[in-house]
């Protein structure tokens, strides 16, 4: 029970971290932030198995994560308002070529991030050929071009 | 259970944009990253146990007789010093009574100097130890077993006591 409540703690503070963080925040992973992650895991390790090293407790904790993640899921499905809060809503960024400066800063990106996902995505060479740019739920930007 | 649910238009992109919603969580992300900042002062202060500039307390009788150290905040299981400088010593062998609430709430771990003996009285384990001359200096190591606001008292040399209430986090 007691190992079931401190995963339970774990990870609602993880989740709730990681999304009023911003949702950039680990969507793009560079070499440090894999780094950042493990050291993460470390740190949540000990707080999740305590001092009982036995297999129960082990079989404990990721029954109750994968409880906790599927129980979510499902009420992500019948909930649209809880799935908006948990998962977050796409943006649009970049309306018909036209950068939309507020919403650019408030997720904290700029034009050249928009550039980047246009090159990368549909190689693109300026932002009047994006006709939209949008950031994901997952936090990733997806470009549509002019036709 | 519908499955399918309505999907909002932006242009001619088909889009569940909510920027209301969105405007709303761009506010908790800008509470979230002042509480952050309010939390990591608090972790460098020493709110949450485990030192900082605000970690220690002193507790000082009116008379002085004795100056007992100990963390504000504690952690559960992991180990603190509970420190007593004790300036006044009656003649004969120094005693510490270690009282039955504070043996319920904490381990202890280690007694610095070593005692001569312990006995068992009234519930209370007492520490005796060879006569100290001049000040004296006694060091308790003391492992929380449970999380909570806990308790706990300890008999000095000479009558008096140290009582103590510790907020220790899970």
């Amino acid at each position: 029970m007691d190992s079931m409540l401190r995963t339970a703690l774990i990870y609602f503070f993880i989740l709730a971290l990681i999304r009023l963080t911003g949702k950039r925040t680990l969507s793009q992973l560079t070499t440090f932030d894999f780094v950042l992650l493990l050291i993460i895991g470390e740190a949540t390790q000990q707080a999740l198995i305590g001092e009982d090293y036995s297999l129960t407790n082990a079989l404990t904790v990721m029954l109750t994560l994968i409880g906790l993640e599927s129980g979510l899921s499902l009420l992500k499905r019948r909930f649209g308002r809880l799935e908006k809060i948990l998962d977050g809503v796409p943006v649009v960024l970049v309306d018909h070529g036209r950068p939309l400066t507020d919403r650019l800063e408030r997720t904290r990106l700029d034009e050249s991030d928009i550039l980047a996902a246009a090159r990368e995505a549909q190689g693109l060479e300026r932002m009047e050929q994006i006709k939209y740019a949008v950031l994901e739920r997952d936090g990733k930007i997806s470009v549509v071009p002019y036709v | 259970m519908a499955l399918k649910k309505s999907v909002a238009r932006h242009g001619d992109l088909e889009i569940n944009q909510d920027i209301v919603f969105q405007r709303r969580m761009w506010r908790a992300e800008r509470c979230t990253r002042y509480f952050i900042l309010a939390a990591l002062i608090a972790c460098v202060l020493g709110f949450f146990g485990g030192g900082g500039w605000l970690a220690e307390r002193e507790i000082r009788p009116p008379a002085r007789s004795f100056v007992a150290k100990l963390p504000r905040f504690g952690r559960v299981q992991h180990r603190q010093q509970l420190i007593l400088d004790i300036s006044e010593i009656p003649a004969g062998e120094a005693r510490i009574g270690v009282d039955a609430a504070l043996l319920e709430n904490f381990y202890v771990r280690e007694v610095f100097p070593e005692p001569l003996r312990t006995e068992i009285r009234d519930g209370a384990v007492e520490f005796v130890f060879a006569p100290p001359s001049g000040p004296w200096t006694v060091r308790l190591e003391l492992q929380p077993r449970r999380a909570g606001a806990l308790e706990g008292r300890l008999r000095l040399p000479g009558g008096e006591a140290v009582e103590f209430r510790q907020w220790i986090y899970p």
